[in-house]
């Protein structure tokens, strides 16, 4: 089962999803709802889930805010650096 | 070629084709004839579709203060026409939508969402801000959790949601509508669903048809990645007219780089965001929040002269905003909301906790250290999409029922409406579910299903699951990406839309590959976004003419406007294998 989902996985220059392995608690919510079926479950139960497809978010944060350990701050967004932000801060550029 | 036992047979009464807005509200409307409803969504309905993560305003007529200050349902249906549509848009589906907003959104209340404030003094607690019309007309609500409330109510009420099944065709019997084809996005199933009734809607939109954004990451779009306007390709297997394709919609201005719904200086971000530019001059003021004045003291508006100052100003785009040229030649420019007062941020705050995806974007501000009441966000053109402005769709009678009897379309699947969003779907949705609930009571058995396209699919699947030498979904789509922006983006001609078809034609006979079940369904995906390239392209080489307003489509060898010929919405078909254009005149 671990061979065959390997063979899914693409390698994606960005992280997109950080998931926290201590403070997940593995009830896969994230995989359920995900918009772009980024996620995986882990073949061995309880465990993380795996990020399948880090290529394929679009950054709605639904896994984030479903989260049912949110408190614990389980899953983290990673925005990649392209999409990031121009910030002109304070009144310097 | 899949055995027939890879085969998932499912019979109901009515069947949703997408579980968004649209497709939640028919669902939940159409279980009150008492028939079996089955909702088929490819992600889940809890956070699908483009109100997956939320909306904080959604316009329309709302009596209780309209009436009040003398601001009536055709002013506000004027104003659409006018300044949101320039005359391209069904004034029978505008007027529809506006009218029955307001009831939609007491039936939102009822299943949990809030659409009263205590800080409002205007009738019913709404809070009213400016979107698209001369008279602020956009109820706020705190819409993020809309789906996972819309998903409960269809639970509570016995509509069945089947998650994770990509629907693919429409099956029919003779003119009337018999079921639908579609894939299973986790375990590649094929799915047969026999219907006596059929509401699609699917999206409509797609983001997916260019690639002028951030590079590697490939679904930084405003759209959710998971539209790919399979809705439209469904109705041109089927044979049905779908309208106004050649007007994508414009690339529009968002904060750079990170796409989200919910565009600065107007919309989420009034009335703190103000445009400034490089040096810190403001280019577009911020705004205020309305002065309704006293509406015990009978305050009314002039509504005729309001709407001549509102066009006069640019209507839903004002004047002093940076055009693509000035983005160019005089940026960058920023969204400023340094000069906002703490109010008025908070409310910007709100407002973005309940957005298209800017919740998220909220959390990455506060990771990066970033405050809006003293930092300033650069400016930059988002992605292009196929459907919101230009409102391409399905040809529908005033019941939302196409062509095909007994399949109505809803939200932004119906062509005519531009700006439509989400008020288009709840009004649109609800509708279809009524009467598709109705049809289905009175049908009696299910009609015969089309064997054929069983076939055609199972063996689609088959060869693209054990096609070893074909070409994954992403490097096609790239591709596909790459033929748009080449040959059928801001500038058209008759020489590079015909190459541009030739390109197409040489990749669809390409074959692809997918690895997984997941993979699968992004390769179904990606022949839907063929579909959708080839009704553009040839609908492009259709409009000889060029026009501004309100789509921005120019052909350089027909630069004029050409009312005489095409003050028209087009439509396009295909019937056996052959494409079939022609024109519905304005009214």
């Amino acid at each position: 089962m671990m061979e065959k989902r390997k063979e899914y996985m693409v390698p994606s220059p960005f992280k997109a999803i950080e998931i926290d392995p201590d403070a997940c608690i593995g009830c896969e919510t994230c995989v359920d709802i995900c918009l772009m079926d980024v996620l995986a479950p882990n073949p061995e139960e309880g465990l993380p889930p795996l990020v399948a497809y880090p290529d394929e978010c679009w950054f709605c944060g639904s896994c984030v805010e479903m989260c049912p350990q949110k408190e614990e701050a389980a899953i983290k967004v990673v925005i990649p650096l392209p999409m990031r932000v121009s910030v002109w801060r304070g009144d310097k550029l | 070629m899949a055995s027939r036992t890879d085969i998932v047979p499912v019979e109901t009464d009515v069947l949703v084709i997408g579980g968004g807005l649209a497709g939640c509200m028919a669902g939940i409307k159409a279980r009150e004839h008492g028939v079996r409803v089955l909702i088929v969504e490819k992600s889940n309905t809890l956070a699908s579709g483009q109100a997956g993560s939320g909306i904080d305003h959604v316009w329309g007529y709302f009596p209780p203060v309209h009436e009040k200050i003398g601001w009536t349902l055709e002013d506000l249906v004027e104003d659409h026409m006018e300044g949101v549509a320039h005359g391209f848009a069904r004034r029978d589906l505008i007027r529809f939508v506006a009218r029955e907003i307001h009831d939609r959104m007491l039936d939102l209340e009822k299943f949990g969402i809030q659409i009263r404030y205590e800080d409002s003094r205007l009738p019913g607690r709404f809070r009213l801000v400016h979107q698209f019309h001369s008279v602020p007309s956009s109820l706020n609500i705190d819409g993020y959790p809309l789906k996972v409330r819309l998903t409960e109510e269809a639970h509570k009420r016995g509509v069945e949601i089947l998650n994770r099944v990509m629907m693919t065709d429409l099956l029919s019997n003779d003119g009337r509508i018999s079921g639908a084809l579609g894939v299973g996005t986790r375990d590649s199933k094929v799915y047969l669903f026999r219907a006596k009734a059929v509401v699609l809607s699917a999206g409509g939109k797609t983001g997916r048809l260019g690639r002028e954004s951030t590079g590697s990451v490939r679904f930084n779009l405003h759209l959710p990645g998971s539209l790919s306007a399979d809705g439209k390709a469904m109705a041109l297997r089927a044979g049905l007219e779908i309208m106004n394709m050649e007007f994508l919609g414009a690339r529009r201005y968002g904060l750079a780089n990170y796409e989200t719904a919910g565009r600065p200086p107007g919309n989420t971000w009034q009335p703190a965001a103000a445009i400034v530019n490089a040096v810190g001059e403001v280019v577009v003021a911020k705004s205020a929040f309305y002065d309704w004045g006293d509406l015990d003291e009978g305050y009314q508006i002039d509504a005729a002269e309001t709407r001549r100052k509102w066009l006069a100003k640019g209507a839903i785009t004002p004047q002093g905003m940076p055009s693509r040229k000035d983005l160019l030649e005089r940026g960058p420019y920023y969204v400023d909301c340094t000069r906002g007062s703490e109010e008025e941020i908070r409310y910007v705050e709100w407002a973005l906790q309940n957005e298209g995806k800017c919740r998220q974007l909220l959390t990455y501000f506060r990771e990066e250290g970033m405050d809006l009441r003293k930092d300033k966000v650069e400016l930059g053109l988002g992605s292009r999409e196929v459907g919101n402005l230009a409102a391409s769709g399905l040809v529908v009678n005033s019941d939302m029922e196409t062509a095909l009897e007994g399949l109505f379309a809803a939200g932004d699947e119906v062509g005519g409406i531009p700006f439509g969003a989400s008020p288009a779907a709840f009004t649109m949705g609800w509708h279809a579910g009524d009467m598709a609930g109705r049809r289905a009571k009175i049908r009696g058995d299910f009609l015969p299903v089309e064997e054929g396209k069983l076939t055609a699919l199972c063996r689609q699947c088959a060869d693209m699951l054990e096609g070893g030498q074909g070409h994954s979904w992403r490097e096609t789509e790239d591709t596909l990406q790459n033929i748009m922006d080449t040959y059928c983006a801001d500038v058209k001609t008759e020489a590079l839309l015909e190459r541009g078809l030739a390109r197409l034609h040489e990749l669809r006979t390409l074959p692809l590959r997918a690895a997984s079940p997941h993979d699968l369904a992004r390769c179904l995906e990606v022949k839907s976004l063929l579909d959708n390239a080839e009704m553009i392209i040839r609908a492009s080489l259709a409009r000889k003419e060029s026009r501004k307003k309100p789509c921005s489509f120019y052909r350089a060898d027909y630069p004029a406007q050409d009312d005489a010929n095409w003050r028209a919405f087009s439509t396009i078909r295909r019937e056996n294998n052959e494409f079939k254009i022609s024109k519905i005149p304005l009214q």
